[in-house]
């Protein structure tokens, strides 16, 4: 079974953000990068597949990014992934669709049984780039998985919905997205570290597409007004409850 | 002058509160865009009779796909006939709602679309004739603008932050059927059963009302003090991830980065310190209220009321309060 999964590096969650140059994106300097954390969640979920595959398998990452994120690739590969495919992007923005079309026709050519992706990126926080990649090679998607069970072909995935869950099946090949407690990713060992330096990584140029969404400004939120302390201890509730009421209108 | 053609969220035959909060949301489009078509597309099956109530809201045309097979949300079902009402009804701008389905929908739409997506908006406006989505990013950190090349313009909307309009129930509009160009045979991802949450609240992110609790609750057995509030108020409880991975609260509980984004009109955070993971799936609440031992916890520059105190102590008065209040 051979399982793709698309790995994205993007900016710590502990990124202090500035807004760079041009106004439109994030000052790079003293950013520090990481694998998307949904997509390690991904990618333990395939290591896991190919482990109780009866077959085998092979655990193939895609990454379209700067040539910069071949470091966030070989973690991947640490994770004792087999091969990576790193698409080079000279694009300084691109949007979900091109980020899709280019991920969509590099997947046609490697054609895996199942494709595995983040729920969304932590830092664009789109969420469309799976969806678009699936309806791109018209495959079944199932996205926010938070179970995932393959019998042969068939695969079986709980999603929650405001309200509960669907149980959702489709057959290989097929898409899924998944959301966070799915499996808990490993930290890579040493040794596997060590392997990952040497494991087949592909680098290929990105197609530059032209965005169909463009980045007008960035700024930073206003700071929220507020801060006031009301009061210590219990005693301080029938005030706060009274400020709700009369003051902030909530209640 | 815009077509605009919006995504109305159904389930079991019922409107999900976002899809007024998006029809109201393109009436209003409408009218900053210099007049045009607000026209809504309702997927489902036994959907036709509730139709006809979007027009309070502002749809000039509703248009209905109802069939057995599309009584489920699927991929196929919807995006290909949500992609067809967009071309015939000539879209400028398409909107969806940034639920479970929408989510999901939404890009899908797009690509079929042959563009991209402005996922989770907070805002719409027009500026000099164009339409300008507000959306944050990097955890709520920066807050970017966006415009659209090219048509159609496709935004999904974040749940309680547009609101809903007052529905004027002398309004109607024309409900036309839709064809749709699949058939249950199509279906490649299919829903094979629902099972509805345990206790089957309202999720958090329909919620007016919240009350989450952190690691400060010290134990699952104490979340029962803020199940009374949430109760009292017809509210819900949340959590932080630190509860979540404690195995104190389910995953669907948890407000944040890795979690729920919530607008209500209430959030009061309870034992928790305010990452800014965690201010990232609540920063757009109306009013926050933090109840923190550590008069130096985060949670109380976001706050805009704060109680510094033992939460086992603040929180059974803070109740009481509340019910008096309620009571009257
Ligand atoms: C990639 C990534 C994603 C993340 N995503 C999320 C997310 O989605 N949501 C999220 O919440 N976190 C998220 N986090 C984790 C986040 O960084 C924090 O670790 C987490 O929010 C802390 O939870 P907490 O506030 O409950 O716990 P703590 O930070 O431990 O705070 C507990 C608070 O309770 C107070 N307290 C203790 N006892 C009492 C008492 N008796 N009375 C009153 N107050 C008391 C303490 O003063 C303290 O401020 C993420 C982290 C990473 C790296
Ligand atoms: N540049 C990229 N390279 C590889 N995978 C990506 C890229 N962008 C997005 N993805 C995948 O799509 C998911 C959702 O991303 P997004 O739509 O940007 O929120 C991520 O978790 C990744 O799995």
């Amino acid at each position: 079974m051979k399982i793709a999964v698309l790995v994205k590096r993007v900016a710590d969650s502990e990124t202090r953000v500035k807004v760079g140059g041009d106004g439109t994106a994030v000052d790079p300097a003293g950013v520090q990068y990481v694998i998307n954390p949904y997509d390690e969640i991904a990618v333990e979920q395939a290591l896991q597949l190919k482990a109780g595959a009866s077959a085998g398998g092979e655990v193939i990452i895609v990454c379209l990014g700067p040539k910069d994120a071949a470091k966030e690739v070989r973690k991947a590969l640490a994770m004792t992934a087999d091969s990576a495919v790193l698409l080079a992007d000279e694009m300084p923005y691109r949007d979900s669709y091109g980020t899709a079309k280019v991920l969509a026709d590099e997947l046609k050519e490697l054609s895996p049984d199942l494709i595995i992706s983040g729920r969304i990126s932590i830092d664009s926080q789109v969420g469309a780039v799976a969806p678009m990649v699936a309806q791109m090679l018209e495959m079944p998607l199932i996205t926010e998985v938070s179970s995932l069970n393959l019998e042969g072909e068939t695969l079986t995935c709980e999603r929650a919905f405001e309200g509960g869950k669907e149980v959702v099946e489709a057959k290989l090949p097929a898409l899924v997205t998944v959301q966070k407690g799915l499996v808990e990713p490993r930290l890579p060992k040493l040794p596997d570290i060590m392997k990952a330096k040497k494991k087949p990584m592909t680098e290929k140029p990105a197609a530059e597409i032209a965005p169909k969404i463009k980045v007008l400004s960035m700024e930073l939120p206003p700071p929220r007004a507020g801060g006031e302390i009301v009061g210590e201890g219990a005693e301080a509730a029938p005030a706060l409850v009274k400020k709700l009421k009369d003051e902030a209108g909530v209640l | 002058m815009a077509n605009i053609l919006v995504f109305a969220e159904q389930r079991g035959g019922k409107f999900r509160g976002v899809a007024f909060e998006a029809v109201s949301e393109a009436a209003r489009l409408k009218e900053a865009l210099g007049g045009g078509e607000v026209t809504a597309v309702v997927i489902g099956s036994g959907v036709k009779e509730i139709a006809g109530t979007l027009a309070h809201y502002g749809a000039d045309k509703i248009l209905v796909a109802d069939a057995d097979f599309l009584a489920y949300y699927s991929n196929v079902g919807y995006a290909h006939t949500v992609a067809n009402a967009a071309k015939s009804a000539d879209a400028d701008v398409v909107l969806f709602t940034a639920s479970a389905m929408g989510r999901t929908l939404g890009p899908a739409v797009a690509a079929l679309l042959e563009t991209s997506i402005a996922g989770d908006c907070t805002a719409l406006e027009v500026d000099g004739g164009n339409l300008v989505a507000t959306r944050p990013v990097y955890a709520g950190k920066a807050i970017i603008k966006v415009g659209f090349e090219g048509k159609p313009a496709v935004a999904s909307l974040r749940p309680k932050v547009f609101s809903a309009g007052e529905p004027d129930t002398s309004k109607s509009a024309p409900v036309e059927d839709l064809a749709t160009t699949v058939s249950g045979g199509d279906i490649k991802a299919m829903v094979k059963d629902i099972v509805a949450a345990a206790g089957a609240k309202m999720d958090l992110t329909e919620a007016d009302f919240i009350i989450a609790g952190g690691r400060g609750m010290k134990g699952p057995e104490n979340y029962k003090l803020l199940e009374e509030v949430a109760d009292q108020l017809g509210g819900v409880v949340g959590a932080s991830r630190a509860a979540v991975d404690a195995g104190w609260r389910p995953q669907t509980d948890q407000v944040g980065q890795t979690g729920k984004t919530v607008s209500p009109q209430l959030y009061i955070a309870v034992g928790i310190s305010g990452a800014i993971q965690h201010l990232a799936g609540m920063s757009s609440s109306k009013v926050i209220v933090a109840i923190n031992k550590d008069p130096d916890a985060p949670i109380f520059q976001v706050a805009d009321y704060g109680i510094v105190g033992d939460l086992f102590e603040v929180v059974p008065v803070l109740k009481d309060e509340l019910a008096k209040v309620i009571e009257k």
